[in-house]
């Protein structure tokens, strides 16, 4: 019994070493802690890999440029893992460690309860790629995103749907998160509302393999455009079955599938699929963007996307609110933070009172036979529900 | 009406089949529910990210023959991993409660994938298998190559397993032992020496299912063998867990299943459905559809 007992539990203290990999070094008193809370491992890492090489980016600058306040920024990072428990423990670690500021969470369905802890330990939330309704409609005073509200997107492209691609029938299926549901119930009510008919409209498992059965359904209904909302390697795998398995419909996915892994996992089924996408500046030259995108690929070999230059905008913003608080204080950056304007990655960025974003570019990108995004059509300065 | 469903429904319950017997064949040795089954579903998967590349460059313009050493290669390496497992979990810790074991096996499991996340990737990887995938229409229904091979070599695998179990000198040593260890040893079998060589076939099968499912769907990560790995334990015991052909009956089962009630009703019901089943299956046979002898039945 003893040697099962020490063998169990070198095998647990093993198995537990990973997890050791969110320990950080304490900052000395002259730092700005930033908490920054991403998916680093799990299912969205590679959102959350990328988008914290675009936030020590932005760090980096900050600190170049005299840091914030004339204090150094250090980073204090934590794994979600993309699981709302894990964001709340991040939260809870960031609010007893005091930090300035947190940004973060990637996920919605993480974000959504890690804002309640923060918001009782008085720390603003700088919201990177979070883009659930929900959280608009939370009233949350210590709450700013960077990225557009599903609800928006998801409206944007049923409009496309219709108007340009001039789908009649559609089919919307959701991994069932947070983010992917809302997406999908904002397209599914705006495609009915401008007319179409959504033959089915279901969620799937995020993690299977193997689509064909649902698919299988979704070729006998035969629907002008099949929409998924969700991430890269559902969508990736959906598109590739769906056309090995004969299904002619036209596919429109959104814009966290963005990137090459999607275009890894399809192959050339995604060719002729679409897109909404949030490009980066709006005016494709901003000095934020080209900085980003240059040291994007110069230091971490990635070529930057959105969901980076939301990540990237989300620390300036910080910097941003600390100038004009005049203070590296939670409560004063927590006064500020909805009236800060900067240029950003991803354009100019201001928000309105509820932490959105008072406007937003989106494009619709088309897969070419190259295997490459064009942006077919683009929307300008979108102002917000609110 | 649902051949295409039925088609479905039998190259994902190929793979689960080749998971479930992997269990089945563990439980009827040494009654061990073994966990760490899954985490080498997903080994298997990332050797051959790393071999299937490497082949298809010594080798070029002969995919196939790449792929198949892929196979062969990455599923001898799980099986050496497997005996590692059986080393560490099952070896030190044998006349321990059955309990024990289990949660060691469950250690196992999550020891190997994080060592997958932290050292090689924590991201899902593309993968790229070394021969081209066509399409296949069969009666109007549509089916790929690699699906096929998935099919196949699931089958082919299970008739090779059966074969050596029931023909074999070492096969009727495994029968032995599941029947009554005690008398297995006064004949003179070498208990340990059957309990590693079934782990070691056990993971092989786990590793050649993990190459099989990334290679036809393209894409390898470290949590790929939870879900699947949770079905090919649910079949191995809706089969009836330690007879190698329950774990066939139930593996297809489970597969052809799941793709008819995705079919006919919202996909979020699917599991609902399968479970569903299951829990009548149990209930009217508590030792699945095929009952439990590895010693008798094979």
């Amino acid at each position: 019994m003893k040697r099962f007992s020490i063998s169990v539990f070198l095998l647990f203290a093993l198995a537990a070493l990973p997890l050791f990999a969110n320990g950080q070094k304490e900052s000395s008193s002259n730092d700005f802690v930033l908490g920054i809370g991403l998916p680093l491992t799990g299912s969205n890492a590679t959102y959350g890999v990328a988008s914290l090489d675009a936030e020590k980016l932005a760090v980096s600058y900050v600190n170049a440029h005299g840091g914030v306040l004339g204090h150094p920024i250090k980073v204090v990072t934590w794994d979600t893992k993309a699981d709302p428990a894990t964001g709340v423990a991040g939260a809870q670690n960031f609010a007893s460690r005091h930090v300035n500021a947190v940004v973060g969470f990637f996920n919605s369905d993480v974000t959504v309860p890690a804002i309640r802890i923060l918001k009782n330990a008085g720390i603003p939330l700088f919201g990177d790629n979070p883009s659930t309704p929900q959280l608009a409609g939370m009233h949350l005073t210590n709450f700013i995103r960077i990225t557009g509200d599903d609800a928006l997107e998801g409206v944007i492209q049923a409009q496309y749907a219709i108007q340009k691609l001039h789908a009649k029938t559609a089919v919307a299926l959701n991994d069932q998160e947070t983010f992917g549901e809302a997406f999908a119930q904002a397209f599914v009510n705006e495609f009915k509302k401008e007319g179409g008919t959504v033959l089915d409209y279901e969620g799937i498992d995020p993690t299977a393999n193997d689509y064909s059965a649902i698919l299988s359904k979704i070729k006998s209904l035969n629907p002008d455009l099949l929409e998924f909302s969700g991430f890269y390697q559902p969508a990736g795998l959906l598109v590739k079955q769906a056309r090995q398995m004969g299904v002619k419909a036209t596919f429109i996915t959104d814009s966290a599938v963005y990137g090459d892994k999607y275009l890894g996992i399809a192959g050339d089924a995604a060719v002729g699929s679409y897109m909404t996408n949030l490009p980066l500046g709006s005016s494709g030259s901003s000095t934020m963007e080209q900085y980003l995108a240059s040291n994007m690929m110069s230091k971490y070999n990635i070529k930057a996307d959105p969901i980076d230059a939301n990540a990237f905008d989300a620390v300036l913003a910080v910097w941003y609110a600390a100038q004009k608080a005049g203070s590296i204080a939670p409560a004063d950056l927590i006064k500020v933070m909805h009236s800060i304007s900067f240029d950003g990655a991803t354009g100019q960025v201001s928000f309105l009172p509820d932490g959105d974003r008072a406007q937003v570019d989106y494009s619709i990108d088309e897969v070419t036979p190259q295997l490459k995004y064009k942006a077919v059509e683009t929307f300008k300065e979108v102002l917000t529900a609110g | 009406m649902f051949l295409q469903e039925i088609i479905n429904g039998i190259v994902v319950g190929a793979s689960y089949t080749l998971i479930a017997l992997g269990f089945t064949l563990v439980y009827g040795l040494i009654r061990l529910i073994n966990f760490a089954q899954i985490s080498l579903y997903t080994l298997g998967a990332y050797l051959a990210l790393f071999f299937s590349p490497l082949f298809a460059s010594l080798l070029p313009g002969h995919g196939w023959i790449a792929f198949g050493l892929s196979i062969l290669t990455s599923g001898l390496l799980t099986g050496a991993a497997g005996v590692a497992v059986a080393g560490v979990a099952w070896w030190p810790i044998r006349r321990a409660p059955t309990i024990s074991m289990l949660v060691s096996s469950l250690a196992i499991l999550i020891l190997i994938e994080s060592l997958i996340e932290v050292f090689i990737s924590p991201v899902p990887e593309v993968v790229k298998p070394p021969v081209s995938d066509r399409n296949l229409t069969i009666l109007g229904s549509h089916v790929s190559t690699l699906q096929i091979v998935m099919f196949g070599g699931g089958l082919a695998l299970t008739l090779v397993l059966y074969l050596f179990i029931r023909t074999t000198r070492f096969g009727r040593a495994i029968r032995s032992v599941a029947s009554n260890p005690n008398s297995a040893a006064v004949l003179g079998v070498n208990i340990g020496a059957t309990v590693f060589a079934v782990f070691a076939i056990a993971a092989m099968l786990a590793g050649v299912s993990g190459v099989l499912v990334s290679n036809t769907y393209g894409v390898a990560s470290f949590t790929m063998g939870e879900i699947v790995g949770l079905k090919g334990f649910t079949a191995a015991v809706l089969g009836g867990m330690g007879n190698i052909w329950g774990a066939v009956v139930g593996g297809f089962t489970l597969g052809i299943l799941e793709s008819i009630s995705t079919f006919l009703l919202p996909s979020q019901w699917t599991a609902v459905v399968a479970f569903a089943v299951l829990i009548l299956v149990l209930a009217f046979r508590p030792t699945g559809i095929l009952g439990t002898r590895l010693a008798d039945r094979a």
